[in-house]
């Protein structure tokens, strides 16, 4: 993997992630009859919004010529790269849009939860472009709907598995006080769903072997990578189960409610470098 | 220049007989005719000039480097100093004096050739599939190739400069 690849190692991972927590605190805000809760919302708002705002520093970086970035939406018609640098921005700017205004002017509540509503789908659409953009005819790797699936996979756990971690630490009283509250379950579920995805996603989607020739095929992923990866994600697992099921012992370490969290973010970190490691064209 | 190789011994009773071939592809930007590279690019830095030609703006590309994922003739490198891509102009200013491309010019043995592509097919015909070219149903390659002999049979095929042709 080129070296410059990481910076989108880590864009890629951090804007589905923020992607993920706009859609998993939807639970919350369209929550009726809660005591408590804008504060998991807000720091859900504030979290997504820094995140974006690192993410498109590193897509940056991605760039030898940053200067001329002036012209990335000319091809809007024909090139993904354009579509997605579209979405990043708006993406972006809704999340500002929504994190600032409160300071700004007090919107009315069914308007401003429109407007999570609406940064939300933006998000997945964000999510689309950025697929699609590695979906390239001549890139057999990537050439499959197993990179969308992945792609909105990593949206799906990291978001619900970091939105669990908010609502057991500063979610509303009933989410922290009862960790089988529905809004945990659900989340919970989604985060297994998510798992299910991606293990299928790798054991049985996965492309097969491209038509035509390959001058060079890739260098198989090290095993210390594999081993990461698929031992991170075990790990984040076990302990998501095991928070659960100790939930009450774990009182005063609140904090370790967001281990799962890290583990499966590096073992999607890990999976996504794996993935650019896993580049060659078709031909040359 | 690709350096392609294969083949192998194949044992007939008491003999064994050489089945080995060799040949090399020698390749830059073949201006394709439906470029994917062009298709890709973000900031429309590359375009088509009136004769065919791709060329790369210099004032719009911002080395993103997504054109050099694109192209399966590997044709676009990025040029670290100025940070942008680079790429094969066909000698465009040579030829609009009415001399040939450089390499054209260059090659030895006189295997290189520029000209009208309908009037290339007539001569040559087309074997644009052989290895290690992509299928050109992805860009329609304005390429020709009056293949090696060897290349028309089926090997296993490799390119065995590989370090050489990646670091060149």
């Amino acid at each position: 993997m080129h070296s410059t690849e990481w910076s989108l190692v880590f864009f890629t991972t951090i804007s589905q992630l923020a992607t993920g927590i706009m859609l998993f605190v939807l639970l919350f805000v369209f929550a009726k009859r809660q005591q408590g809760g804008p504060k998991l919302k807000q720091t859900a708002l504030y979290i997504s919004a820094g995140l974006m705002f690192i993410a498109l520093i590193l897509s940056f970086l991605h760039l030898n010529n940053p200067l001329h970035s002036i012209y990335a939406l000319s091809n809007i018609g024909s090139s993904w790269l354009s579509r997605e640098i579209l979405f990043v921005s708006l993406f972006l700017f809704s999340l500002v849009l929504v994190s600032l205004l409160p300071y700004v002017k007090k919107p009315k509540p069914q308007h401003y939860r429109a407007l999570i509503l609406g940064s939300a789908v933006i998000g997945c659409i964000m999510v689309f472009t950025m697929s699609m953009l590695y979906i390239i005819p001549t890139v057999p790797a990537w050439n499959s709907s197993s990179t969308l699936i992945a792609f909105y996979a990593t949206a799906l756990l990291l978001g619900s598995v970091f939105v669990l971690g908010l609502s057991l630490n500063m979610g509303p009283q009933e989410t922290q006080k009862q960790p089988w509250h529905p809004k945990n379950k659900v989340l919970f579920t989604c985060a297994l769903i998510a798992v299910g995805i991606i293990l299928i996603n790798f054991f049985v989607l996965r492309p097969s072997v491209p038509q035509g020739n390959v001058g060079f095929p890739p260098a198989p992923i090290s095993t210390i990578a594999q081993l990461l990866r698929w031992g991170t994600l075990f790990l984040g697992v076990s302990s998501l189960l095991f928070i659960f099921i100790n939930q009450d012992r774990l009182k005063q370490f609140r904090y370790l409610y967001y281990l799962p969290f890290v583990l499966l973010l590096v073992s999607e970190l890990t999976a996504r470098a794996a993935f650019y490691a896993s580049f060659y064209n078709i031909g040359l | 220049m690709y350096e392609v190789t294969g083949g192998e011994w194949i044992q007939q009773n008491d003999t064994w007989i050489s089945d080995i071939g060799a040949y090399n592809v020698s390749l830059a930007c073949n201006h394709c005719q439906d470029p994917i590279c062009m298709k890709s690019c973000p900031n429309k830095a590359l375009y088509k000039t009136e004769e065919g030609i791709v060329l790369v703006d210099e004032t719009k590309c911002m080395g993103c480097r997504y054109c050099e994922w694109a192209c399966p003739y590997d044709a676009l490198a990025l040029d670290k100093e100025k940070g942008i891509m680079t790429k094969c102009t066909l000698c465009y200013d040579y030829l609009a004096e009415g001399k040939d491309p450089a390499c054209v010019a260059a090659c030895p043995m006189r295997v290189l050739e520029v000209g009208d592509l309908d009037d290339l097919l007539k001569k040559y015909g087309s074997h644009d599939n052989i290895y290690p070219l992509p299928p050109a149903h992805h860009t329609k390659p304005s390429l020709v190739i009056n293949q090696h002999p060897s290349a028309a049979s089926s090997k296993n095929w490799e390119i065995i400069n590989k370090e050489e042709v990646k670091n060149a």
